[in-house]
């Protein structure tokens, strides 16, 4: 190779040949940019491949869509019709052939034209006319003569007059003509018409099979207006490219084919694509043109798309409700990120208000006994399993502070108690158990693992309250907590007094001995006092003593989602993955798992298990900077603000019927929805089942506890019922006083048991089945316990009634309704 | 060794790698003809052929293949995009373009106003003035070692110095601007303790006037040294001297020592830990 250049350089300059070599450097460049070109149009775009595939796709299923209504065309019952239709067709035109026809066209010709010379010298007459008309004037003005113009003027309009009519005869000759032409020829066209309808399919999927081959390959992009936001407080509009390479996201048919052609789940078709796009449901680079950069799977880019089990994330932006089935894990998340009470330590702007979980301690010492207080505090879970406040790993002495200070800042200090154990008598439990059960006390409150989870367990209920606070409470428990969901049973003292003896004796363990006169000392109390400021007690809690201090002392999870991984502290922990994720599962099952000797972690331990935590990692990684437009948003629906009124209301209130009860959309749903109570019971049932609850369906066991109310206070309930809490739909006084006659009575029983088969749901006479409330029994009569009208309305149709009942919608007319009612009421 | 590969091959700094080859590269071949030429003579009178078509035709030739080149780059490397601008992100470490990497480097050892705008303006008013202190008649129009030893020696070191400080800004800082081989990987926590202090603090002077002064005296006899060296040149070479002047000199004289201000500088930052020399309320050095 050298030897070559040596001997190169002994030629002079002039006389060396570089022929070869620019031969070979203009090949080289012709070769590179045709590689260039071929690069920059089709390697650099690969989503023209797919376009193309995915047209031949396409063209496969429309060909073998085409193939198939050929077939059907070629089927012996559309070939019979089709070749029928053929031969009317061909009769028809051979009717055409005729002579009458023939001359019809003929004679039409011939009109036309002669219609056309007519209005020819009509108008050369007009034009004559009107140019007699002017000289005749002209030469009277002028007072010269003008009789030979008045001749030709009168001989001229003559002409026209006579032109004029022959014209009109001419054209409704033509009108005749036309009309007996179209008779023979609109059967021709009603028969064409059919038979193009027969090869319609075939039609039009020819048609579909041209308008694909002829589609061209390219960029298909969505502009969504106005969706983000740029830096300066206005909107920007987003673009995606997704529909490119996607093709077959919205076509029916697609589903089982395989990426990037495969068909949407049902939920595109509630989320079309020209309004939402992908990308705010996916995450992703919409304007990329390439998988790998579209899917956001470049270094650096910081929403790639989502991957299994993280779909659900980003349906929180829109979606602000609480429940919604279609991202079971998100709505699981936000429960219970509010019910953990994660809002009252950590901020997240815009999030929906969420009122304290924790019940308020303003006049603890009053209620509690301080050895329970350190118990509580040292391991919530100890006492209460259910709790929801987290444990803080207290030591002894931080436990010890914070009670001197909620005791020393609590309103109502404990008084020297009337009520001990020693004073209470042990023949007391029996009855005091049978008050209880009455009461159904456990429809709330869990005894012996039994019972209602909203109220708290009572099993060792007398360990933790002092006995006065607990007699007080139970007597009227509005007096120390205002909002509480207890109703105020109308217990007399004693009952009261034998319900406690009862709960006294079903504890299960025993704190210490009752200490009163408990003291602590001013430094335990301002100890306690900066710990509770410092842990975030108020977080769930109302202030107690103060005022709310400002400030949240976790962090604020308004942009959590957005935080950089670089930015989460794993402290010394080494032995899980670095990501996101793994940070937020295990920072939720062990809250101070990041901790080091010199960076602390304050936050609680809740006892979350995996799957919370990656419930909740679904809520906190979709707190992200990104939001739709407003009218995307569907917010959280208020509660209903229905507040009973006057008399009734109070009673409401005192009972706390809402607790289990709903009226016009607010309330509990332990028990049946009452807002058309007035229209749906009659007010005799009503009066004895308010005095004596009674169980209401065979499989229920829960009934009703019973308030012991005075005969003025269920008339105040039974009152407004029948006057406010109506239904339009029922007719009211229906079939009061009508006698029914046998004959009624049986068609009416037979509808019952032969054609509705309505025993298959419902019991009488302990006969029939169990899924409804029983109609007739030894104890329950539904003539008794139902309006007439209701149970009309409600055979007829019952979700007019009620929209979420199980029993069915059977159609029955007026008449059958009526009979099967009639049946029911002659029991 | 996997971040050294990194950089190197990091798409900016590609055609800085195949540049600095290609500055050997001619280097050799001017110094290679300059061997020659001292060796066997240069005749001044030797053949001359037409620019049209011998050189022409060369350099047609060498644009081709420089398309030809600069096509396949494009082809094959695309230019890289780097994360998403953030205000509460910054990059560590935070380099900047390659031309400017010496001056950054130059940072260590200097504070800003020096490093930032002494010397770089002196490079450039350097360079610029080269015609008229260059005074020497031979050499010119073709390669010699001999006959312009000065030149070739003062711009040759001071060429290899920049292109030494951009290689060390570019292979051997890393996060926090501290020095990593270049077998090291990054580690952004890394701290390591910077206990530098003045040079007049090393002498036991503890007031800023009497190290300011102190500085002061340094430098200007670092400069004196300058002095000196005219009156020497003066007695060895009076003729030489007599042509060449006393304003070209002191010129020439003062970049120069400048120029070895840096390296002497660096020795004494990175093996003594010095902070500065001479400290003032309006500049440091």
């Amino acid at each position: 190779m050298i030897r070559i250049f040596k001997q190169r350089r002994l030629i002079p300059v002039e006389e060396r040949r570089y022929g070869a070599i620019f031969f070979v450097c203009a090949a080289l460049l012709t070769v590179t940019t045709i590689w260039a070109v071929i690069d920059e149009v089709w390697v650099r775009r690969p989503w023209k491949a797919y376009q193309k595939d995915f047209n031949e796709l396409e063209l496969q299923k429309a060909v073998v869509e085409l193939r198939n209504a050929e077939q059907t065309f070629q089927s012996m019952e559309v070939q019979s019709r089709y070749s029928e239709l053929q031969h009317n067709l061909q009769s028809a035109e051979a009717a055409l052939e005729d002579d009458k026809y023939r001359r019809l066209t003929k004679e039409l010709e011939e009109i036309e034209s002669h219609i056309a010379e007519l209005s020819r010298k009509l108008q050369f007459t007009r034009s004559e006319s009107d140019e007699v008309y002017y000289r005749y004037k002209t030469a009277l003005h002028r007072s010269e003569k003008a009789e030979r113009e008045k001749e030709q003027l009168d001989h001229l309009e003559r002409e026209k007059e006579k032109l004029s009519g022959e014209l009109a005869n001419a054209q409704k000759r033509r009108l005749t003509l036309q009309k007996q032409i179209r008779g023979f020829v609109q059967q021709i066209e009603s028969l064409r018409d059919s038979l193009t309808t027969l090869r319609a399919d075939i039609l039009s999927w020819q048609r579909k099979i041209e308008a694909i081959k002829s589609r061209s390959i390219e960029i298909k992009q969505i502009i969504l207006l106005d969706f983000d936001d740029n830096n300066f407080g206005g909107r920007i509009s987003r673009v995606e490219r997704c529909m490119t390479c996607h093709l077959g996201a919205d076509k029916p048919g697609f589903e089982n084919e395989k990426e990037p052609f495969t068909r949407h789940s049902y939920l595109l078709d509630l989320h079309p694509v020209e309004k939402f796009g992908c990308t705010p449901c996916h995450g992703g680079q919409g304007v990329a043109l390439t998988a790998r950069s579209a899917h956001g799977k470049v270094e650096f880019y910081h929403n790639p798309l989502l991957g299994e089990g993280t779909r659900e994330r980003l349906c929180g932006k829109c979606h602000e409700d609480l429940e919604f089935p279609e991202s079971p894990t998100l709505s699981d998340g936000r429960s219970l990120f509010e019910s953990s009470g994660c809002l009252g330590c950590h901020n997240v702007e815009g999030y929906v208000k969420v009122p304290n979980i924790g019940p308020p301690l303003n006049r603890i010492a009053f209620k509690v006994k301080p050895a329970w207080i350190m118990r509580w505090i040292l391991n919530p879970k100890s006492y209460l399993p259910q709790t929801k406040m987290p444990n803080f790993h207290s030591t002894e002495d931080e436990a010890n502070d914070v009670r001197a200070y909620l005791l020393d800042a609590s309103e109502q200090k404990p008084k020297p108690q009337r009520i001990t154990v020693r004073s209470l008598d042990a023949r007391w439990i029996q009855e005091g158990e049978t008050i209880f059960r009455m009461a159904r006390c456990i429809s709330c409150h869990l005894v012996d693992g039994k019972g209602g989870t909203i109220a708290p367990d009572l099993v060792n209920i007398t360990t933790k309250v002092q006995l006065d606070w607990l007699f007080d409470w139970i007597k009227n428990p509005r007096a120390y907590q205002p909002n509480t969901k207890m109703p105020r049973y109308r217990f007399t003292d004693q009952e009261i007094l034998k319900i406690i003896t009862y709960l006294n004796s079903l504890k299960t363990s025993e704190i210490s001995s009752e200490d009163e006169n408990f003291a602590y000392s001013s430094g335990e109390v301002k100890r306690g006092e900066k710990l509770v400021i410092e842990y975030g007690c108020l977080g769930c809690h109302d202030p107690v003593g103060q005022e709310a201090v400002g400030g949240k002392v976790g962090a604020d999870l308004t942009f959590f989602g957005d935080k950089p991984i670089e930015n989460f502290d794993f402290g010394d922990v080494t032995n899980i993955s670095r990501t996101k994720e793994a940070w937020i599962l295990s920072k939720l099952q062990n809250p101070r798992a990041f901790a080091t000797e010199r960076i602390a972690q304050k936050m609680p331990d809740y006892g979350f298990g995996i799957k919370e935590s990656r419930a909740f990692s679904t809520v906190l990684l979709g707190f992200t900077e990104e939001h739709p437009p407003e009218p995307f948003i569907l917010r959280r629906q208020p509660e209903s603000s229905y507040i009973p009124p006057g008399e009734f209301g109070k009673l409401v209130t005192d009972l706390n019927c809402l607790t289990c009860h709903k009226i016009n959309g607010r309330g509990g749903t332990l028990a049946p929805d009452l807002s058309y109570q007035g229209s749906r019971t009659n007010a005799a049932w009503l009066k004895k089942f308010l005095s004596n609850p009674t169980t209401l369906r065979p499989t229920l066991v829960e009934r009703m506890p019973k308030f012991n109310l005075t005969d003025k206070e269920i008339d105040i309930i039974i009152n407004y019922m029948r006057t406010t809490l109506v239904n339009e739909k029922v007719p009211s006084e229906f079939l009061s006083g009508e006698k029914f006659s046998m004959p009624e009575i049986e068609q009416g029983r037979k509808l019952y048991h032969e054609k509705y088969r309505c025993q298959s749901c419902h019991q009488i006479n302990y006969e029939g089945g169990t899924m409804g409330p029983e109609l007739v029994s030894t104890d329950m009569n539904i003539r008794e316990r139902r309006t007439a009208g209701w149970i009309f309305q409600w055979i007829k149709n019952p979700k007019t009634l009620d929209p979420a009942t199980l029993e069915p919608v059977l159609g029955l007319s007026d008449e059958e309704a009526l009979l099967i009612t009639k049946y029911l009421l002659s029991y | 060794m996997e971040q050294f590969f990194h950089i190197l091959t990091l798409p900016d700094n590609i055609p800085i790698a195949g540049m600095l080859l290609l500055v050997l590269f001619y280097y050799w071949l001017g110094m290679s003809q300059a061997v020659k030429n001292d060796k066997y003579g240069v005749n001044r009178n030797i053949d001359k052929v037409h620019c049209w078509p011998y050189l022409t035709r060369i350099e047609f030739l060498a644009t081709l293949l420089i398309m030809v080149i600069l096509t396949v780059w494009s082809i094959t490397i695309d230019a890289p995009l780097e994360e998403l601008a953030s205000p509460s992100k910054t990059p560590n470490p935070a380099k900047a373009p390659w031309y400017f990497l010496g001056l950054q480097e130059m940072l260590v050892y200097f504070d800003p106003w020096i490093a930032g705008v002494i010397l770089p303006g002196l490079i450039i008013v350097g360079l610029m003035i080269i015609p008229y202190i260059d005074t020497n008649p031979r050499g010119g129009g073709y390669y010699s070692f001999h006959q312009r030893k000065f030149a070739i020696i003062v711009f040759g070191f001071g060429y290899m110095l920049w292109v030494v400080l951009i290689i060390i800004g570019t292979f051997f800082r890393g996060p926090g601007w501290y020095f990593f081989y270049p077998w090291e990987a990054w580690d952004v926590h890394r701290i390591v303790a910077l206990t530098n202090v003045d040079l007049p603090y090393l002498f036991g002077i503890r007031s800023y006037f009497w190290s300011s002064v102190f500085g002061g005296i340094l430098v200007s006899g670092y400069y004196f040294l300058g002095v000196i060296f005219y009156f020497y040149l003066k007695k060895k070479h009076p003729e030489f001297m007599k042509k060449f002047g006393i304003i070209r000199y002191s010129i020439v004289v003062f970049l120069l020592l400048t120029m070895l201000a840096l390296p002497i500088k660096m020795f004494l930052r990175i093996a003594l830990n010095i902070k500065y020399v001479w400290v003032t309320p309006w500049f440091n050095i």
